[in-house]
């Protein structure tokens, strides 16, 4: 089997190139090592920046972002929420910064409206009223999760082979080529080689890893970013503090919750990603700044995720100040390329940027049509489904199209239409249709494709449904729901205060008392 | 929002409301999804209009949920913020329409209310169902007021209390009706309704001195005057509680209704074991949904029917009126059961 381009890592990068190059009719293999967006893909803000955060500090970021913005509209308009976003400035914030704002917004073609202290309050009641001035921008909220899943489904449609549960664990190098690729299928443990032409190195965090699997050399820094997740929503418009960029400045509302974000700590190795006591506090803090009643709001969960820093700028090649293109010359390898850092917000052009490098080594002639064609069609009607109104949006929200299959199994039984997750309101049918796929072996990826268990709830109601969608799939029955139950109490434990706590007290209760599962921390760790 | 955040995802309110038990889940989502889970999804939350009017406002939901959150008033801010961009239901039109009209949530058949100037200090709130459909309910009410020694008076000018505009969500409307209804209310002392609906509009909405007559016949003036015919023929009877006065009003109306029921001769009494579930005449389900409540009467009809009653009786002329569409047994509103037992009937 002939593969043009191998790439590593199943986040928007890994999964934007995937797309790309089947689209130019590159035989493409993409290998992620555990689910798709289980690194920084999966653990963001969800904000399709406008370009707006950037303008002052790096114009050609917020260049970028502002085109981008508007190609992922037209592209992923189903997993885009476009509620628009707002700076604000509060009393004591700088002055000076807004005007510095407005020029930045201007000399970077980022589309901002300035409005007074009256007018940000009647487009957000619930800000703070020390709010001085705002601006409009363009921003949206996104998610990543239906995005990455949608670039890869497009892939695979174009022929793409994509793997997930797969790591990539050797390398083979001879002379200036890497021959080999080694890697081990999570499933039946299985490892398998492939002898690709190009390979690609779009591991995120874990790039500097591959890379020296490959002898070369990529020089990391790692920070560790927290985010928090509330319920509902208080506001319906991005809200980002006018200041320059720092902690604890987003509330990003996004399907049933509020994200805010963001810390940031270095850290040594991306696995030991965590969120500390300190970071809840330091983004409560920050954002009931700007949205009071947050303090007041139920906190579900927090997380965290990783950006890669990369040290060594002088080496590589400066695509953007915000991600880095290697082609490892100076390493002696001509058919490796690492592409490190950059924004969800900016995958596409970040991949038709490699592609294009791609393309040339491989000598296709073929133009990136990524910025054109959708990655999925829109127009589907699906209230012949009979489903309620609000659950067919969301239905709607979340696939733009119904997966290949899914009409078959809403329509196979009357319960299959029943709601397995009210929090997100997801169907049976659709944790049916993804149980069977070959992509899942898990609970929790389960949960990434259908939004299940990621409400308020964390699967209180759910996990249950689940588990019996999955059956046996992920080994016993038991461990596939300990595992996921003690995922979910990771997110849990920092706030576990208030009624987060009478909700896992609940939720540990029920699901030992009527079905013996154990949330027992001991066993989490 | 009525503490919707401290919602535990126990589904005992789903599975304590009765449209739910009789529609399904598929149907109409039930309180939780209505109140807390819709709220949560921001702009997209409006597709919640489709089902948000299909509650009865029975208030069972509240009584089960061990978070205490106020779903069904939850559930009416719903509504409200809803309502302006929503397109209603055809009865729900017509409603609003005899409103507009008439003042009256029904079209009006007759006139009621006598007295321009107050000469009692105690008035009957007769409400747009004792007063224009269940006229014997207002008329029985009167005549046991009078019996029980109470001087009251129908004051005239009285329009619909504006409880179901609450249901519906028209909060501009109802406005309008109780600053008309305020003006003549505010003359008196006290007000006694035999709509559950129209008291608990009165007290919460309005603030006044508002009593059930349930109430007022056992707590303010006793029982004493009614004369009672000896050697009634026996009835097998089963009691139908009414939401908004078992759950609205208050528990203690169930007490008060047996006390009344104890002092006819008589009566025996049969029991269902659903007295308390809804008859799904309330929250604007029956003008919006009339064969959903029509439904959920006939299986309480269809309960008492197999317990061996002959009658069934419910201390609200609307509960009242929707147990008797059924058609399948003798429905009669609490006053005018008991009216029939009275020595002298005719007394009013
Ligand atoms: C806290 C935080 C908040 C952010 N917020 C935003 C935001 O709001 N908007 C925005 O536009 N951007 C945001 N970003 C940036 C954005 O999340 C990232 O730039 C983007 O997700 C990077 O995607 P990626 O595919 O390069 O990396 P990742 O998503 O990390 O993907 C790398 C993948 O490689 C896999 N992998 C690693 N090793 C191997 C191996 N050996 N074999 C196979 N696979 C392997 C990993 O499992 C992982 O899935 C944020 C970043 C952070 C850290
Ligand atoms: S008030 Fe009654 S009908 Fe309405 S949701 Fe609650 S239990 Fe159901
Ligand atoms: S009863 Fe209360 S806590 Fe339980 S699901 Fe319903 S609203 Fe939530």
């Amino acid at each position: 089997m002939r593969i043009d381009v191998l790439i590593i890592g199943g986040g928007t990068t890994g999964a934007g190139i995937a797309r790309d190059m089947a689209m130019r009719g590159a035989s493409v293999m993409l290998l992620e090592k555990g689910d798709f967006s289980g690194g920084a893909s999966g653990g963001n803000h969800g904000l399709l920046h406008s370009g707006a955060r950037y303008v002052v500090r790096d114009q050609e970021s917020a260049r970028e972002c502002a085109q981008e913005c508007e190609v992922l509209r037209n592209i992923a308009w189903h997993c885009i929420e476009d509620l628009g976003g707002l700076f604000i400035r509060l009393k004591n914030d700088d002055g000076n910064y807004v005007d510095r704002f407005e020029a930045g917004c201007h000399d970077s073609s980022v589309p901002a409206e300035r409005l007074t202290r009256k007018e940000v309050l009647e487009f957000e009641p619930m800000l703070s009223a020390q709010v001085e001035e705002g601006f409009q921008v363009r921003d949206a909220s996104i998610d990543p999760f239906q995005l990455v899943l949608a670039n890869i489904q497009s892939a695979r449609a174009l022929g793409a082979i994509v793997h997930n549960h797969s790591p990539v664990i050797e390398m083979v190098r001879e002379e200036e080529r890497i021959v080999e690729v080694r890697f081990k299928d999570r499933r039946n443990g299985q490892i398998s080689t492939i002898k690709p032409e190009l390979v690609v190195n779009a591991a995120g965090a874990w790039s500097d890893e591959v890379a020296k699997m490959a002898g070369c050399h990529v020089d990391l820094s790692k920070d560790c970013g927290a985010l928090l997740v509330m319920s509902g929503r208080l506001v319906n418009t991005l809200v980002n503090r006018l200041r320059p960029p720092s902690d604890g400045d987003i509330v990003v509302p996004n399907r049933t919750s509020m994200v805010i974000g963001t810390t940031s700590r270095s850290i040594q190795d991306p696995r030991s990603a965590k969120v500390g006591d300190d970071d809840v506090k330091l983004l409560m803090r920050e954002a009931v700044q700007m949205v009071p009643k947050l303090a007041e709001c139920r906190p579900i969960r927090a997380y965290a995720s990783v950006r890669p820093l990369v040290r060594n700028q002088g080496e590589s090649r400066r695509a953007s100040r915000s991600y880095q293109i290697y082609e490892h010359t100076d390493d002696g390898l001509d058919n490796f390329f690492s592409i490190v850092g950059g924004k969800l917000t900016t995958y596409r052009s970040m991949a038709e940027h490699l592609s294009d490098l791609l393309a040339g080594e491989l000598g296709t002639t073929d133009p990136c049509r990524t910025a054109v064609e959708p990655l999925v069609e829109r127009g589907e009607d699906i209230s012949d489904l009979g489903l309620q109104a609000l659950p067919t949006l969301q239905l709607q929200r979340r696939y733009g199209q119904l997966p290949e299959g899914m009409r078959e199994r809403a329509m196979g039984t009357t319960s299959a239409r029943s709601i397995a997750c009210s929090c997100e309101q997801v169907t049976r049918f659709e944790l049916d249709h993804f149980a069977v796929k070959e992509d899942v072996i898990d609970l929790s990826d389960l949960m990434r494709r259908t939004r299940a268990g990621m409400g308020y709830c964390q699967g209180t109601g759910c996990s249950i449904a689940m588990l019996s969608a999955l059956g046996n799939k992920g080994g016993s029955p038991r461990e596939a729901m300990s595992r996921f139950l003690c995922d979910r109490h990771r997110g849990i434990a920092p706030v576990l205060q208030g009624d987060q706590l009478r909700q896992e007290m609940f939720r540990a209760d029920l699901l030992k008392g009527v079905y013996g599962f154990s949330i027992g921390e001991e066993r989490c760790r | 929002m009525p503490g919707t955040d401290r919602c535990l995802k126990c589904s005992s309110c789903v599975r304590a409301c009765p449209v739910v038990a009789e529609i399904g889940e598929m149907t109409f989502p039930g309180p939780r999804t209505v109140a807390v889970d819709a709220p949560r999804f921001g702009p997209s939350r409006v597709a919640i209009a489709e089902v948000a009017w299909l509650c009865s406002m029975c208030e069972r939901c509240l009584e089960a949920c061990p978070s205490r959150i106020g779903l069904p008033k939850a559930m009416l801010d719903m509504r409200a913020s809803l309502f302006p961009n929503v397109r209603v239901r055809p009865g729900h039109e017509r409603l609003l329409g005899n409103i507009d009209l008439y003042g009256l949530s029904i079209e009006p058949v007759r006139k009621v209310g006598g007295e321009t100037m107050p000469k009692a200090k105690i008035a009957y709130f007769p409400g747009c169902i004792a007063s224009q459909r269940e006229v014997e309910t207002m008329e029985c009410s009167l005549g046991l007021l009078k019996a029980a020694g109470a001087e009251v008076e129908v004051p005239s000018g009285l329009v619909c209390c504006g409880s179901p505009l609450v249901k519906l969500g028209d909060e501009r409307r109802c406005e309008r009706l109780m600053d008309a209804n305020l003006k003549i209310l505010e003359r008196y002392d006290q007000v006694v309704t035999s709509c559950p609906g129209c008291t608990v509009q009165l007290v919460e909405g309005y603030g006044l001195e508002a009593l059930h007559i349930t109430e007022f016949l056992t707590e303010v003036t006793g029982t004493k005057g009614m004369r009672f015919r000896p050697g009634s023929e026996n009835i097998r009877l089963a009691v139908h509680h009414a939401c908004h006065l078992s759950r609205g009003v208050g528990p203690h109306t169930k007490e008060r209704t047996y006390e009344l029921l104890s002092e006819v001769p008589g009566i025996e009494l049969v029991s269902t074991g659903d007295e308390t579930v809804c008859c799904g005449a309330g929250g604007s389900l029956l003008s919006g949904y009339p064969d959903v409540a029509g439904r959920m009467a006939a299986r309480k009809v269809d309960s008492a029917i197999f317990c061996g009653a002959k009658i069934i009786t419910a201390a609200c002329p609307f509960c009242a009126m929707n147990l008797r569409r059924t058609g399948g047994i003798e429905v009669m509103e609490l006053t005018q059961l008991i009216s029939s037992r009275l020595r002298f009937p005719g007394q009013h």
